[in-house]
């Protein structure tokens, strides 16, 4: 350090090392001599800096760059840009939470500047393997003033003048614990220092004693001089090699310098330490345990008194404290009792050093003090909770704390305060839980754990927390019972009352203190078989309902179709999907690209079971649906009968409302009904499934155009207080192309479909040409075949993989006839006299997604062809057709002309008016049009109750609990069944459906296939 | 060593160099377990009944009475690591290794073992492999991890 005037800190605490800081380090020291600065710039390693998760983290000093998140390849660039030019590199700096500004100063940094760092005042400063460095920060000098400047007494008085309290979780005075070792009779006494940091979730003693293990060796000997004790033990964790290495060096120099040993500094004192490592059991980090545990036995507690202080290791009087006290030490000596004093509260004095963890941005080492609110320790030291999740509940001390809930962000952190809430301090371990945290299973971990840790010495530990242990495994299974809570209270007092130690004692903090802040997610587990948080597997839906955007329930349907209850296995579909027979066609299914069986096997045909269900349903039975009755005054209107609009007025006609739904064609379904050809949906499914809907006692008036006849305002004179303008997007985008607007054979591949549906047009001559990779493409290719043209053609730019169609529907649109041109891009219409003669385009180079994920096709201008047509049919992107909100009211829209909403509350720009599906989106899938359907019937049902702002996130829930049946033998190798389509020569030729229904064997084979996630 | 002298005689090892856990504690780092003939050899030497060397052999969780493998996988299962995932890392390791946690694979290629926090909570979920510690692991990145181990 002679000669260097700029000095680059690493990190090489534990989880700086594990992201990888000491490759880093070298690689930097290698930068470093390249660019001839080694004289100049010293690198070096030092204990933790705090902020693990953004490892491995870096500090250039003078100026106090901070740098995070760094690999080897960037030492070149700090060298570069920082050393020599004089410049911070920017991307490597952190960026500031609140404002996104990059801040490079460590001290202008949140995560730092709330801190006030004692205990940790050397960690991440100095390099802990060289004694040298901790002697420049006035290391040893406490221990010089103390052995020439103070009787043993004295020193004792001064830490009882601090209120400095025990840091490893019970909080005793830490003066009078040296005091009553120092009155204690006795030969010989040991100063030990527990380092045996069990507690999951907590990782400062580690952190003090790899960055600044000479603190500790000082405070130690400055004990021993205190109670008048010669020999110390420091009991360190097996799981902390680091922290053993580093402590044996440290022990070494001591030794070297002649600070530990025989006559310490040429006074007439004596002290050595000695190193004992722990093999892995987490009771002996409780004080009797851990001296039977050094002494060689098996570390099992034993009752008190006689206390450590009067009887300790080998019988001796015995001064116990852990790392985080013995580090304040030095400090309080050098600086005086009333400068420690000055920090913390009343009764809890100075500093406390938390492990930060969990569902919280910045995680890592804080030292804050004491009284500190957990508030601004999770949101201005730990920059708040990721994903802008919501905070649900802290953990704090580890498996004998217990949690502190949201309502109580405010309490200041002290040992009175945490203990009044019914957790403990303990030694710091805080947990930061998201909504996504389940209470119950947290309890279960912890009691897991004691159950795991348990010396078993004495029953209440050992039988008890394995009876509570039961129980809460059942309610997280679904086996929970009434008055389960109350036995789990009943035995956690009891265990409480007459375990033999601390661990025992303190084992039933975690179930006492949920039941105590959570007890309806216990009520939940128990009751309605439900977990809230989506975390115990038997209580929350299966991952294809989780996927399903309306939540249908789908194992429960899959079992019912095993156990021949087709009709029961509609009703669940229905609760939520008013919509089966189309939606058992048309659908996208994003539920069975979420199946777990998808893992290892195909997933269930979960769409084709859905359909086998709607048809089976036809002519067997009349599924039960009768008249709602009016129960609210409150009338909606609905503009637009499609999926989206229905459904809204289904939902809200089930809540009680007189609902009216206007639609401008002739006939209910929207683009159902409108442009999705009968031989892929025939039209008989739709009318049946509408006319369930308007059963219920929907209004509905067609052809009635709103904006022409009525405008939307009129509406609301009429005493309508909520509209929803679900009308879809059927106007077609022309693209730009040459020749592609003037021409009488060019036409949108949507108005054909429609033209088709309605039966005004039954034939279509010539060579056609569809042209655009939306689905009507495909529909209108199979179309114009069964129209009788020449040919028919489909130009993608795209290449065939990248198609959103699936592969069978391709397949099937090849087997009637239709060609299919990929990596074709149409630049223009060719015509002569007025007559379409072909489409130009260029050949493409097949291209793979970019960065962002777009498909850039460049097209090749040598690779020019002209296909031959008659007719063009384009088939780009719909906009909504805004003519719906002509004689007002103007309602904010994008450029596209689709209508701008609140994507949770489906509410437009104007109050009571509200927008869903596709004139909200383009063209989407028909569950999700379904989805928002759904949506905006929340919505306005809590706006019509007069509830403000955005609805509460509503989990999914099983809509029935359908156990395993025994049913039936599926034979032995039964694959998922391949979609069975007519043959294409028939089919190409008439406008019946094409593909078939499955039978009731397959279906029930099939069925069989689906894993039950949502049992396990 | 120099272990501090004390006049209790039913405490055979106070100042007679060092305890019978340090003893077990080094004979497990050479052998990687405690093979029965040792521990035969040590309770006859030492004039220790066997049975007190089995009781500390099986209280701590450190000591392991059959061969462990090349490899030592800890997988951390402490609060921070649980709340992230560590059990299902735990599970698929099971499941690659085809080994239940505790047990060493046929080839003694990779002892599995769960431990309850190694103080990396930032970092979690958490796999140590002898000494070096895996951050954030996700399941799919396990397979290459066992690779490195051979």
């Amino acid at each position: 350090m002679d000669h260097a005037t700029t000095h680059i800190l690493v990190c090489a605490g534990a989880g700086c090392v594990a992201s990888g800081s000491l490759e880093f380090a070298a690689a930097l020291r290698e930068a470093v001599r390249e660019h001839g600065l080694a004289g100049e710039v010293e690198v070096i390693e030092t204990g933790c800096l705090g902020p693990c998760a953004v490892g491995p983290v870096a500090v250039v000093y003078p100026d106090g760059v901070f740098y995070q998140g760094l690999k080897p390849q960037d030492a070149a660039e700090i060298v570069e840009e920082h050393l020599l030019k004089g410049r911070f590199v920017e991307r490597l700096v952190r960026k500031a939470a609140a404002t996104g500004r990059r801040v490079p100063e460590m001290k202008e940094i949140e995560f730092f500047r709330r801190q006030q760092k004692t205990v940790l005042r050397n960690c991440g400063v100095i390099d802990p393997t060289r004694i040298e460095e901790y002697i420049a920060r006035d290391g040893y000098e406490a221990l010089a003033r103390v052995l020439f400047e103070l009787e043993p007494d004295e020193v004792i008085d001064v830490v009882k003048r601090s209120g400095l309290r025990g840091r490893g979780g019970a909080g005793f005075s830490t003066g009078l614990k040296w005091q009553f070792c120092r009155n204690s009779p006795g030969e010989r006494k040991f100063v030990l220092c527990n380092a045996d940091e069990g507690d999951p979730g907590a990782f400062m003693d580690r952190s003090v004693l790899e960055g600044d293990p000479h603190s500790v060796i000082e405070a130690m000997a400055i004990a021993g001089y205190a109670i008048g004790s010669s020999q110390g033990y420091i009991y360190v964790r097996a799981e902390y090699p680091l922290a053993v290495e580093r402590l044996g060096t440290a022990l070494q120099q001591a030794k070297d310098y002649g600070l530990l040993g025989d006559g310490i500094l040429g006074a007439d004192f004596n002290f050595d330490i000695e190193i004992r490592q722990g093999s892995g059991a987490f009771v002996c980090g409780e004080e009797t345990a851990l001296m039977r545990s050094i002494e060689g036995h098996r570390g099992e507690p034993r009752p008190r008194p006689p206390f450590p202080a009067q009887k300790g290791l080998w019988e001796m009087p015995s001064l116990l404290n852990n790392v985080e006290t013995y580090a304040n030490i030095p400090a309080i000596i050098l600086k005086g009792p009333e400068w420690f004093a000055s920090f913390g509260t009343e009764k809890s004095k100075g500093t406390k050093v938390f492990a930060l963890a969990g569902a919280v941005n910045n995680t890592g080492l804080v030292e804050v003090p004491m009284g500190t609110t957990l508030e601004i320790i999770v949101y201005d030291v730990g920059g708040g909770v990721p994903d802008g999740k919501d905070f649900k509940a802290a953990q704090i001390g580890g498996p004998s704390g217990g949690c502190i809930p949201a309502e109580h962000l405010d309490v200041p952190l002290d040992y009175e305060s945490v203990t009044e809430l019914g957790a403990i301090m303990g030694s710091g371990g805080l947990i930061v839980m998201d909504e996504d945290t389940c209470m119950v299973d947290m309890a279960r971990f912890f009691l897991e754990f004691v159950q795991d840790e348990s010396c078993g010495k004495c029953p209440p530990c050992r039988i008890g927390t394995k009876r509570m242990l039961e129980i809460v495994t059942r309610i997280c299974q679904g086996e929970g019972e009434n008055g389960d809570i109350e036995e789990l209270q009943r035995l956690g007092g009891i265990i409480k009352d007459t375990a033999l130690c601390g661990l025992g004692q303190s084992a039933p903090n975690p179930v006492l203190s949920t039941i105590r802040h959570f007890r309806h997610e216990y009520e939940a587990h128990i009751k309605d078989k439900y977990c809230p948080s989506m975390v115990c597997k038997r209580l929350c839906p299966a991952p294809c309902q989780r996927a399903c955007p309306v939540g249908v329930d789908v194992p429960s349907y899959n079992a019912l179709i095993t156990a021949g209850r087709f009709d029961e296995a509609l009703d669940v579909i229905r609760r939520d999907n008013p919509f089966p027979g189309v939606c058992g066609r048309l659908c996208n299914r994003p539920c069975e690209a979420n199946c777990t069986l998808g893992d290892t096997d195909e997933p269930v045909a979960i769409r084709s079971l859905k359909r086998f269900l709607a048809d089976y349903e036809r002519g067997r039975w009349k599924p039960t649906v009768s008249a709602v009755e009016t129960t609210r005054e409150e009338k909606v209107a609905i503009v637009g009968a499609g999926p989206a609009g229905l459904t809204a007025a289904r939902d809200l006609r089930l809540l009680g409302y007189p609902v009216t739904v206007f639609e401008a064609a002739s006939q209910p379904g929207g683009m159902l009904r409108l442009a999705v050809p009968d031989f892929r949906l025939p039209p008989e499914v739709v009318d049946r499934e509408v006319k369930l809907i308007l059963d219920t006692g929907v209004a509905l008036r067609t052809n009635v155009t709103v904006g022409r006849d009525i405008t939307i305002d009129g509406l609301r004179k009429e005493g309508y207080q909520a509209v929803l303008i679900a009308t879809g997007a059927h106007k077609a985008v022309r693209p730009r192309l040459a020749g592609a607007n003037g021409e009488a054979a060019c036409l949108d591949a949507v108005d054909f479909l429609k033209e088709v549906k309605l039966g005004k047009r039954s034939r279509i001559q010539g060579d056609v040409l569809v042209v655009g990779c939306t689905h009507s493409a495909i529909d209108a290719a199979r179309t114009a075949i069964r129209l009788g043209c020449s040919s028919v053609g489909l130009v993608f730019s795209r290449d065939a993989e990248q198609l959103p169609f699936e592969k069978a529907e391709l397949q099937a649109a090849e087997e009637e006839g239709v060609t299919v041109h990929c990596l074709h891009h149409a630049t223009g219409v060719l015509s002569n006299n007025g007559r379409v003669t072909g489409l130009e385009c260029l050949r493409c180079a097949p291209r793979r997604p970019d960065k962002t994920g777009r498909i850039r096709t460049e097209p090749d201008a040598e690779g020019k062809v002209v296909i031959p047509a008659q007719t063009i049919l384009f088939a780009g992107s719909c906009e909504a057709d805004l003519s719906v909100l002509s004689g007002g009211p103007a309602l904010a829209h994008s450029p596209w002309n689709l209508l701008s909403i609140d994507p949770v509350s489906s509410a437009t720009s104007e109050a009571g008016i509200f927008a869903a599906g596709d004139a909200t989106t383009g063209g989407a899938t028909v569950i999700e049009a379904i989805a928002a359907g759904q949506q905006a019937a929340v919505a306005i049902h809590r706006f019509l109750r007069g509830e403000s702002g955005a609805e509460p996130r509503q989990p999914v829930k099983p809509r029935r609990r359908v156990e395993m049946v025994e049913t039936g033998e599926v034979p032995e190798k039964f694959k998922r069944p391949t979609e069975a389509w007519r043959p294409s020569s028939e089919r190409a030729h008439d406008f019946r459906e094409s593909d078939l229904t499955f039978s009731e064997m397959l279906a029930f084979c099939e069925a069989k296939r689906c894993l039950r996630c949502d049992m396990d | 060593m120099d272990m501090p002298r004390t006049d209790n005689p039913s405490e055979e090892y106070v100042g007679d160099g060092p305890t019978l856990v340090e003893i077990l504690q080094e004979v497990q780092r050479k052998e990687g377990y405690l093979p029965r003939m040792t521990l035969s050899r040590l309770s006859r030497k030492l004039d220790v009944p066997l049975s007190r060397l089995y009781a500390l052999a099986t209280f701590y969780r450190s000591f392991s009475l059959t061969p462990t493998g090349r490899h030592l996988i800890s997988v951390c299962l402490g609060t921070a690591c649980h709340v992230r995932g560590g059990q299902t890392v735990s599970n698929r390791l099971e499941q690659l290794l085809a080994v239940r946690t505790g047990d060493t694979t046929a080839d003694r290629r990779f002892t599995l073992e769960s431990v309850r926090c190694v103080g990396c909570c930032s970092l979690g979920p958490v796999v140590r492999v002898g000494n070096e510690t895996f951050a954030r692991v996700r399941q799919d990145k396990l397979a290459g991890i066992l690779a490195r181990f051979q």
